[in-house]
């Protein structure tokens, strides 16, 4: 029982260590940040890497997630004869719930693991260090860019993702199913809103970017350097980022969609 | 290097493509599609009560689409919703006697504004005010009358 | 280049003729009375330990004494507890960040895994600190990268990267990026460690002729006994936290100290135990330990 006990306040006070880390981290790495502006080509490398390269999945999933949402809706749908409303289903549904929520979580996968293993074994190696006695801060140098590409990508992979997603929900219930696509778009107009759904989303994301760059970049940095800890951070990144980003969304929702 | 270059030209398509797409979400799946409404001419209704009608709601004449509602306002005078219609150019020779009402597009569908034209030789022109309008159908309000007429008839 | 870079047959000579003269009064890198620990384990128990201008000293003593620490004290990277670590005169550790920077790129260090930038060519990775520090053009950037790589004998393989490349010719390449911003002084984490004899005889020539040619002060940790003691002006001996011999090489060699010979003679036993310290072996075999 105390053994139990000793173990809760043991875990709680290494949780709030970390948590301690993690504030002050990113407060050093936003300091460093100002040196982006005066070298865009660092940026541009890290966007290539994080954002880029995220490209393909982010495409796929879109235009499948786009799809079936409409396979779905149109057979629920289609029994209230309702089944021109499938434009704003989708529409609604992606632009401010799964465009933001799926990209984060695919980029978690992609992006944000690769992101703790490059660090992680960056500093097993040594390299950090080694940049550190050159004389360069590596969490200007290296940190910085990396979450700045990752808030800059995420928003952007997101809007690509609805557009997918819309475009695969079109092409399944108009050229498919034979909704008419005439009422497809015109009620997904008057329906869906830029300011309260389209920005609202834009908003989310770029939150999830913050979030997701920041805990990837952070488990690089913070994890031990053997190669067992360099994987148990990985891990991490994907799980914790996939938690936060669902109870961020909910707390979200909460205030924007009220 | 090359390969820097490459990098660069991709990055730089990957950001283009990202606020291509937000364009076309402004435009395709939102209804900032306002914007575009330069095409046509406007003219006033006003009504009672407009229900649930919402702006760039659709007005259509038998059925066929025919314009938007650009805007819905309450005029302080007449203490009556004040609806701006955007009816397309080419739909330019409605009878100035054209009646408007919100209706519902199936039981549970979107409100929107249906015209049906008159008889008078000339035509609405922008500006104009539709003055033949009926209001929309409030559920309860027509329960409540049912019912009135109801005990009333019981009295008798 | 004014040196000239693999000559065998005159490797001892050169540096014996070139060596640097030394006053007593440089001390460009001083500890003294260094406390570190790590957790519960006390690395340095009062260290004292002096690198004046234009030496090359080695530090040596069996592993996981924390010669490695005691660089990483000099470079700013970790505090002393208690003591005082101080790099031309200023307190390492008493400078704000700013100065603290200004003075690493007078050094340069050379870490036991090399540390190059696995993502980068060799080229790039020597003109990082340059692209780092310097807005020189990139004719000049060129001119300098070549140069620094010509030094160690690696022009060649200036577009391989780290991975392509074995592990004496990438501590080689680290080598040249830590020579850089031409140093002051260069700090050596075991460079032998690992190396092939023949890549090890270019080390050792390479860290003695660097340091003459260039008028650079070195430190070098290791526990190579032979190769260090080959090269160096004075070595430490550091064991139990504390320097337990100093001296010229000849000095230390002739030590009257058991401990000190058994360390330069790789003796198995002796002051320092074979076993890791733990109860007799009778009462843990027969469950008493636990």
């Amino acid at each position: 029982m105390i053994g139990m006990l000793q173990r809760l306040g043991a875990s709680t006070l290494e949780t709030a260590a970390t948590l301690g880390r993690a504030v002050l981290f990113l407060l050093r790495v936003l300091r460093g940040s100002g040196e982006l502006i005066r070298r865009p080509g660092l940026l541009v490398h890290e966007m290539y890497s994080v954002g880029v390269l995220t490209l393909v999945i982010i495409v796929v999933s879109g235009l499948f997630v786009g799809m079936v949402l409409a396979l779905q809706g149109y057979y629920t749908l289609v029994d209230f004869g309702a089944e021109q409303s499938l434009g704003v289903l989708v529409a609604l549904s992606l632009t401010r719930e799964l465009g933001p929520v799926v990209t984060a979580l695919l980029f978690a996968g992609r992006a944000g693991s690769a992101l703790t293993a490059e660090i992680g074994l960056m500093k097993a190696t040594e390299q950090l260090a080694g940049m550190e006695m050159m004389a360069v801060d590596p969490e200007h140098r290296v940190i910085a860019p990396r979450l700045a590409a990752a808030i800059l990508s995420l928003p952007l992979l997101t809007v690509i993702f609805n557009v997918l997603g819309v475009t695969g929900a079109w092409l399944v219930s108009v050229n498919l199913l034979g909704v008419d696509g005439g009422s497809f778009w015109s009620q997904m107009q008057s329906q869906v809103s830029f300011s309260d759904d389209i920005l609202n989303g834009l908003i989310k994301s770029v939150m999830f970017g913050v979030v997701a760059g920041w805990i990837a970049v952070f488990n690089g940095y913070d994890c031990r350097p053997t190669s067992h800890g360099v994987s148990r951070a990985t891990t991490r990144t994907v799980v914790v980022t996939s938690l936060i980003v669902l109870g961020l969304d909910f707390v979200l929702t909460a205030l924007m969609f009220d | 290097m090359d390969n820097s270059r490459t990098m660069e030209i991709a990055v730089g398509a990957f950001v283009a493509a990202g606020l291509a797409a937000l364009f076309v979400l402004a435009m395709q799946v939102s209804n900032i599609t306002a914007f575009q409404r330069t095409e046509g001419y406007t003219v006033d209704a006003y009504f009672q009560n407009v229900g649930g009608l919402r702006e760039r709601a659709p007005v259509s004449l038998s059925g066929v689409q025919i314009g938007r509602v650009s805007a819905i306002r309450l005029d302080p005078d007449r203490f009556e919703a004040r609806v701006e219609l955007t009816i397309r150019s080419e739909y330019d020779n409605l009878p100035s006697d054209t009646a408007a009402r919100v209706r519902t597009s199936g039981l549970l569908g979107e409100q929107y504004v249906s015209l049906q034209p008159g008889g008078m030789p000339d035509s609405l022109g922008p500006g104009d005010e539709i003055t033949l309008t009926q209001s929309a159908l409030v559920l309860e309000e027509i329960v409540g009358q049912f019912l009135y007429e109801q005990s009333s008839g019981d009295d008798q | 280049m004014p040196w000239r870079i693999l000559q065998h047959s005159s490797r001892i000579d050169i540096s014996e003729a070139i060596r640097m003269p030394t006053t007593e009064s440089e001390a460009l890198i001083d500890l003294s009375g260094v406390v570190f620990s790590r957790g519960s384990n006390r690395l340095f128990n009062g260290v004292d330990l002096q690198v004046r201008r234009g030496e090359v000293v080695a530090i040596m003593g069996p592993s996981g004494t924390g010669k490695t620490t005691l660089l990483r004290l000099i470079g700013g990277q970790l505090r002393a507890a208690a003591g005082r670590v101080a790099v031309d005169g200023q307190a390492v550790d008493q400078l704000s960040r700013r100065d603290l920077y200004r003075l690493r790129r007078r050094m340069g260090v050379l870490f036991q895994s090399g540390a190059l930038f696995t993502d980068m060519t060799c080229f790039e990775n020597v003109a990082f600190p340059l692209r780092e520090h310097t807005d020189l053009p990139e004719t000049l950037i060129r001119t300098v990268v070549l140069m620094k790589l010509e030094a160690v004998g690696l022009r060649g393989a200036r577009d391989l990267y780290p991975g392509e490349l074995s592990g004496g010719m990438s501590r080689r390449v680290s080598l040249a990026r830590a020579l850089a911003l031409d140093p002051e002084i260069i700090l050596y984490d075991e460079p032998f460690a690992g190396q092939d004899p023949i890549s090890m005889g270019a080390l050792m020539q390479l860290i003695r002729q660097l340091n003459d040619a260039l008028g650079l002060t070195s430190v070098v940790v290791s526990h190579d006994v032979d190769e260090t003691l080959r090269i160096a002006d004075r070595a430490y001996v550091i064991s139990g936290g504390e320097v337990i011999a100093a001296g010229t090489p000849e000095a230390l060699r002739h030590s009257e100290s058991r401990w000190v010979d058994q360390f330069l003679n790789a003796l198995p036993d002796g002051p320092v135990p074979f076993h890791y310290p733990a109860p007799p072996i009778a009462d843990d075999l027969c469950g008493e330990g636990r």
